[in-house]
């Protein structure tokens, strides 16, 4: 399979262990990285020093010191100071798919996918599920057993309930203390204004934020050609109409949303990243990277 | 406001009118079921589009519904009479042919006046109903008048062509003048072409009408309101110049009949000579009878040049009067064709009465310039009765010229002669031989005037064809039942030959007296051509040549020029006498009379009428009350098909715009 081929949406998907599909996207996406312009940022940096000491014997490197019999110490870069907070929506809006994958399905690869990389890079991740409540919640670490918690709870997070967001980034703002990064994946399908406070929150406790807001492509093309009865997912409530009679007011209406946060966001420094279902996700890692670039 | 349909039948086709609207009703189309994010914006707009696409709906089935409906309405052709069609002009505009029927028979009086009256009265209301938009080709039956007026032109020009329509002696039938009009209206390259004729309705006028494919509307408008017109015509006049008659007179015979259903009495029937009255005599008529009139012509010592019959009816006129004039010379042109030898007796006989001018002729010689010198021929033993001599002979019957047919023994031989003798119903059925004489002697027949039996009683008779005919008339018959002579109008048939070993009559001294009557009854070529129909130019042997002058019979005198080849006597439209002199005093009188056909004024029956529209779907015969509604009916809204048309293209177009307004009609 090509590198580029498993940042594909359609195809990550068809990989049923997220773990598996994480190490994939991200290793794909990095082998791109070495093309690419963003190549200043490594995962695998070491430093060697001489021992000296006190320091613990099972760092020494024994194969420098076998081909210089000198002790050095091989150091990791263990500690940091980052800790990412991944926020998923879970409401029932996020299981509409137009296509092969739900938009739940698309945020809970792209959350393995940062968590893989961000773990990788020794930063402590967090994840937070959340509908019109907190659903879950998981502190950030960076151990690779905290991974697999984090793959774990993906695995079981399911569409629920309607979405609040803004109650729950305010309730999470409150909690956590240490300055660091928000990754929120939402439809933003609430009142933009309330999510904007929420977000604001953030910012207001020196948080960095990134927002994922996740379409699918129909909600944004509203292409449907028959006369339709629409079921909203969240609270069952019906509308026939002839979708073709208001499509361009519905595409205006969107892309008003868009441009709302897209504005607001700016203005409170935050990244505001509009994909789709059918957004390959380096396009998504490539915006947590420039980020946590910025954050450096 | 009247509203008709030209193609009504397509009316069936609004019923398509209510699919639109049971689509609408009773079709529901069952939706799509989408689980969508969320309907907030959906929710939005449905407040705001529900009543607009409710609108939008009902819009397009409303122009759905009138699509269907104008275009139904735009097949049938609508018709669309206004309330004042005097004063509007909405009609399209218009080419139009107004023929007049100018032929005699419309100087018939009706209500003391003539129908021809009427006729332009008619046309002048057509005329009023015309706009400078409209273009007008007055017409008439009359050939010379038509010439010059072959166009089309302004209404308010035409109009001042009417009074120079006048009754015409010479006139065409209507086929003519249908082929001349037609084309010059399908030349105007107006969309509207219609002719109207106004006629007297007499069926004489619709002859052979099926000949001509008419694809021009052509709407009859009658005058007359009476169905049984009566008239009383002279149908022919004649001299009889010098033939052996009781009296030993010359003598003019007319024809006269009675076209009416009514029996008509104390006619007075009157002989003019050289405009004095000679001779009157009062007779009666049955119903459709014709009669014949014998004057003697006094013998004075004046000469007489010239003559007419006159018979009074007042009611039409023109055909009262039968012109006719004297002959210059009289010998009679007598022709024999035969293969074999002439009998002594009757080749002495036709030396006297042709002043030894008569013909001989092999069937194979006989030839065009034989047929035109003579006027009488005799068919004697004939051996070969080919096609060629069988053209020639039906040649001379139709030109009316005269036939004496006799026969030989060898005649049952002739197969050819046999059966074109019985396409005339003429049967030589058997060869008797068997004494007879003759006792009967038709002596109302000119050619045995002056005959009894008692001048035949010498004559005997031993061998002779048995003959039957249909309609011709005995001459001579036998005493045993069997005629041995026929006559039926210019065709004199014989039972016997005339050779002694048939009958010792050529031996006989009354056999010169008969065949004198036969020579100069059938064989006097001038008594043909005594007379003209008007239009007919003047026939060759006139026998004038240099410069004369021409007294018409209206009195104008005219100068005229005949030549060998040519004679410049072109102006005989006029019925009457033309009086041709020179310097040196009058030197001919041509007698012009109209025909006759149009004598009989019977009209054209329904049933007549409806044949004549099952051939020709373009005529329509007007009902005499409503003829003014009926012509404007198919010309008033006469393109209001285009306007549903153009109509129903806006709708389309409408329908279009609403149909794919959904991408625009929300759109801030």
């Amino acid at each position: 399979m090509n590198s580029k081929e498993i940042l594909a949406p359609e195809v990550a998907a068809k990989l049923e262990r997220f773990e598996l599909r994480a190490r994939l996207i991200v290793e794909g996406f990095i082998t791109g990285l070495h093309k690419s312009p963003y190549h200043g940022f490594s995962v695998e940096f070491l430093e060697h020093r001489e021992y000296l000491p006190g320091d613990p014997i099972r760092h020494i490197d024994w194969k420098v010191y076998g081909k210089t019999d000198r002790y050095y110490i091989k150091k990791y870069e263990e500690e940091t100071n980052l800790k990412a907070y991944i926020l998923l929506d879970c409401s029932k809006s996020m299981g509409f798919s137009s296509g092969t994958i739900t938009k739940l399905e698309y945020g809970k690869t792209l959350t393995s996918a940062l968590t893989y990389l961000m773990i990788r890079q020794k930063d402590g991740v967090g994840l937070l599920t959340f509908s019109n409540k907190i659903l879950s919640y998981i502190s950030p670490r960076a151990t690779s057993v905290h991974m697999n918690t984090i793959f774990h709870e993906l695995d079981v997070s399911d569409p629920q309930s309607k979405t609040n967001t803004s109650e729950v980034l305010h309730n999470l703002a409150d909690r956590i203390k240490k300055r660091g990064l928000i990754i929120l994946i939402t439809d933003l399908l609430d009142d933009p204004e309330k999510i904007m406070l929420g977000l604001q929150h953030f910012r207001h406790e020196k948080h960095e934020v990134v927002l994922f807001h996740l379409l699918d492509q129909q909600e944004v093309d509203f292409s449907y050609n028959r006369k339709t009865r629409f079921v909203d997912m969240e609270t069952g409530e019906e509308i026939i109409t002839q979708p073709w009679e208001i499509r361009k007011f519905y595409q205006n209406k969107i892309e008003e949303l868009k441009k709302y946060f897209s504005a607001k966001c700016h203005n409170a420094y935050i990244d505001y990243v509009p994909v789709t279902t059918s957004t390959s996700y380096d396009t998504a890692l490539f915006a947590y990277l420039i980020k946590r670039q910025r954050m450096m | 406001m009247n509203f008709s349909f030209l193609n009504s039948l397509f009316l069936v086709g609004l019923v398509a009118a209510i699919i639109p609207i049971l689509i609408h009703l009773f079709i529901k189309y069952k939706p799509k079921v989408v689980y969508f994010s969320s309907l907030r914006f959906l929710k939005e707009v449905q407040k705001k589009k529900s009543r607009l696409l409710r609108l939008r709906e009902l819009l397009l089935l409303i122009t759905r519904v009138c699509i269907i409906i104008f275009f139904i309405l735009a097949l049938a052709r609508p018709v669309i009479k206004a309330l004042l069609p005097q004063k509007s002009t909405s009609h399209a505009p218009t080419a139009i042919a107004l023929i007049i029927d100018n032929s005699y028979s419309m100087n018939y009086l009706e209500k003391e006046k003539p129908l021809f009256e009427e006729a332009k009265t008619k046309a002048q209301q057509i005329i009023d109903l015309l706009t400078d938009k409209d273009r007008l080709m007055l017409v008439s039956l009359d050939n010379t008048y038509n010439k010059q007026h072959e166009y089309l032109t302004n209404p308010s020009l035409a109009e001042k062509e009417l009074d120079r329509i006048s009754i015409s002696d010479n006139t065409q039938n209507l086929v003519q003048v249908l082929k001349m009009v037609t084309p010059i209206l399908r030349r105007s390259n107006m969309l509207n072409n219609e002719i109207y004729f106004i006629t007297d309705q007499q069926y004489i006028t619709w002859r052979d009408i099926q000949e001509i494919d008419l694809r021009t509307n052509l709407f009859v408008i009658s005058v007359g309101m009476d169905s049984t017109r009566q008239n009383i015509s002279i149908l022919s006049a004649k001299y009889i110049p010098k033939i052996l008659s009781e009296s030993n007179k010359p003598a003019i015979t007319a024809t006269v009949k009675n076209f009416s259903s009514q029996t008509v009495s104390d006619v007075i029937v009157s002989l003019v000579l050289n405009n004095i009255t000679r001779a009157e005599t009062a007779i009666n008529l049955n119903s459709y009878q014709s009669k014949q009139i014998s004057f003697d012509v006094p013998q004075q010592g004046e000469s007489f040049h010239f003559g007419e019959i006159r018979v009074k009816d007042e009611i039409l006129p023109n055909d009262n009067i039968f012109y006719f004039n004297f002959p210059s010379q009289s010998r009679p042109k007598i022709c024999v064709i035969t293969s074999s030898q002439i009998p002594e007796a009757l080749s002495s006989i036709l030396d006297v009465i042709t002043q030894l001018e008569w013909e001989k002729s092999t069937p194979q010689q006989l030839n065009e310039a034989t047929i035109e010198n003579n006027q009488l021929f005799i068919l004697h033993g004939i051996n070969n009765f080919n096609d060629k001599l069988q053209f020639y002979i039906d040649d001379i019957l139709q030109k009316g010229k005269a036939v004496f047919f006799i026969p030989d023994e060898q005649l049952y031989l002739q197969k050819n002669l046999q059966s074109w003798l019985e396409e005339r119903n003429i049967f030589y059925k058997s060869l008797e031989e068997k004494f007879a004489s003759i006792d009967f002697v038709n002596q109302s027949h000119p050619i045995c005037a002056i005959l009894t039996e008692e001048h035949f009683q010498s004559v005997d008779i031993s061998k002779m064809w048995n003959v039957t005919t249909l309609n011709f008339v005995p001459l001579l018959s036998t005493d045993k039942g069997n005629s041995i002579l026929f006559i039926k109008d210019n065709f004199l048939l014989s039972a016997i030959d005339l050779t002694d070993s048939w009958s010792n009559l050529i031996y006989q001294t009354v056999f010169p007296v008969l065949f004198y009557n036969i020579g100069y009854y059938l064989g006097d070529i001038s008594s043909e051509i005594t007379q003209y129909t008007v239009g007919d130019q003047p026939a060759y042997d006139v026998q004038l040549e240099g410069q004369f002058t021409c007294q018409m019979p209206n009195g104008e005198i005219i100068p005229l020029t005949f030549s060998e080849d040519k004679n410049s006597f072109i102006f005989t439209e006029q019925q009457g006498h033309y009086f041709i002199s020179d310097e040196s005093g009058l030197m001919k009188v041509l007698s012009y009379n109209v025909p006759r056909e149009e004598s009989d004024l019977s009209m054209i029956s329904s049933a007549q009428k409806k044949q004549i529209m099952k051939d020709q779907n373009n005529i329509h015969f007007l009902i005499s009350e409503s003829w003014k509604d009926e012509i404007l009916s198919s010309r008033y809204g006469y393109e209001f098909w285009k306007q549903l048309f153009w109509i129903v293209l806006i709708l389309l177009l409408i329908e279009m715009a609403l149909a794919y307004s959904g991408k625009g009609l929300f759109k801030r």
